[in-house]
């Protein structure tokens, strides 16, 4: 009966077990090491600020224009 | 680690050390102390009460050190052979009072020996999960659920107000110097049990430790501010969830690829609620391009894209603990959408019809002209929208310039 109900188990704890250790934070393999400060990034331009400005029109502005226009709206 | 011949070879081997008194030598003894290194697989170590049998090799003179080993192989005779997880967890808590009580508490003047206590909380916490794991198993456990959290949890504070009543004043033998590691110690544990709320003191001593914060290691520190980002985010501090995630991520070594990684699953929807879109570059790097279909849509003002690409990599956003956050970036989409509507028909009064046409457009129609106004009035409050609804004409009066600020330009003021 017991070794039954143990077969069972295991797998499914295999499973679980891999799972937590991807989610958890790893150990570091050493403890200290300069620190930069704000600004002192060593991965920049990762961030886009100017996403927003329509420069270019994009293939859905075209199909909102064409849409707005259809159904009566001024269009600039 | 070299790994050991014999029993007599890894005792000898802690003697040596336990003699030399330094941090360095601490670290070592933390590695022969632990369920994760080499020496844990060895047969020959996973020895049942090894403390209590009558002819037995002492580990070294340090009676307390010497305790602590013979449970150490206590715990790994669980792990390893008898697989009786409850047992090992019961018996590292046992380790953890003894080095409570025996060395933090009456050991003045000295903290080589705290990386040998940071190693028995850890493995104290993977013990736990695992304990938890096989009782939860159980049809009907007697345990309340959490309980081995619990237990954890409780012997590390205890431990943690033993340091921080260390009155030694020279930092670099303070125990003080521990907060941080036990802090993210229970972090790690409050937020499996989702009890965060209990880390506010924990937190607050953090930020009042002033010149101490500087003897935390960096290791600490990085970690500390991923847990603390996190946290800062489900309360809804934004600002304070970038400035920490921030820290993480600028400061986490290249080389732990998947821990930058983890921060950045965080801090991409912190940034993009803030206005800063992550490039795709940056996305793929880091293997996260789960986000490049919502960037994409939030960026383009398209809700449906948005709502497919957050029910495509549900499973992940979900895992991740980060769906709430990103479907909030609806209200960004809704305002980007809105931009692009009143560029078209370039005037400073928009009907709201206007709007609603361009939401079919998106695949939105269940949005009713109440419904509308709402998400209106919430865009105007959030200074999104720099404009008043004219209920009685349908309309949306907006500012003669700069109607539609960048996103990163109000969340910096």
């Amino acid at each position: 009966m017991s070794g039954v109900t143990i077969q069972k188990k295991e797998p499914v704890k295999a499973v679980e077990k891999k799972e937590i250790e991807e989610e958890e934070f790893e150990e570091f393999p050493v403890q200290e090491w300069p620190e930069r400060r704000e600004g002192e990034d060593e991965e920049v331009n990762v961030w886009e600020d100017n996403w927003d400005d329509e420069t270019h029109e994009s293939e859905f502005s075209k199909q909102l224009k064409e849409e707005l226009a259809k159904s009566g709206h001024q269009i600039a | 680690m070299a790994s050991f011949h014999s029993i007599d070879d890894y005792f000898s081997n802690i003697d040596n050390l336990s003699a030399q008194y330094n941090w360095k030598a601490g670290e070592k003894i933390a590695k022969l102390i632990s369920l994760v290194d080499q020496h844990a697989e060895a047969a020959f170590l996973h020895i049942e009460a090894y403390g209590s049998r009558s002819k037995r090799c002492r580990v070294t003179e340090d009676e307390i050190i010497d305790e602590i080993v013979c449970l150490h192989l206590h715990v790994l005779y669980n792990v390893q052979v008898a697989q009786d997880f409850i047992t090992a967890q019961g018996t590292q808590i046992q380790i953890l009072q003894l080095f409570n009580k025996e060395i933090l508490q009456k050991r003045r003047g000295e903290n080589w020996f705290l990386p040998i206590f940071y190693r028995l909380c850890t493995d104290l916490r993977w013990l736990s999960k695992e304990a938890e794991s096989c009782v939860s198993g159980d049809d009907e456990g007697d345990s309340s659920p959490n309980s081995f959290y619990e237990s954890a949890a409780k012997v590390i504070t205890e431990s943690y107000r033993t340091c921080v009543v260390d009155s030694a004043a020279d930092t670099g033998t303070s125990k003080k110097v521990a907060m941080l590691n036990m802090t993210n110690q229970l972090f790690q544990i409050y937020f499996q049990i989702n009890k965060l709320n209990l880390l506010k003191p924990l937190i607050r001593a953090i930020d009042n430790s002033g010149t101490l914060y500087n003897e935390f290691l960096m290791a600490d520190k990085v970690a500390y501010n991923y847990f603390l980002g996190r946290k800062a985010m489900f309360d809804a501090d934004l600002n304070l969830a970038e400035k920490s995630l921030l820290y993480a991520f600028r400061n986490c070594p290249a080389e732990s690829m998947s821990n930058k990684r983890k921060i950045l699953i965080y801090l991409i929807p912190v940034k993009m609620f803030l206005g800063h879109m992550p490039t795709f570059a940056l996305l793929h790097e880091y293997r996260l391009d789960e986000f490049q279909e919502v960037v994409a849509a939030v960026k383009e003002g398209n809700l449906a894209q948005l709502d497919a690409a957050l029910a495509n990599n549900e499973a992940f956003f979900i895992k991740s603990g980060i769906f709430l956050m990103l479907e909030k970036l609806r209200m960004i989409t809704f305002r980007t959408l809105f931009k692009k509507v009143s560029t078209i028909v370039g005037t400073a009064q928009i009907p709201l019809d206007a709007f609603q046409t361009a939401l079919r457009v998106v695949g939105v129609t269940d949005v009713d002209t109440d419904e509308l106004e709402c998400i209106i009035a919430n865009l105007i409050a959030s200074k999104k929208i720099k404009g008043y609804l004219s209920h009685g004409h349908g309309k949306l009066v907006i500012a003669k310039t700069n109607a539609f600020p960048t996103l990163s330009g109000i969340s910096a003021t």
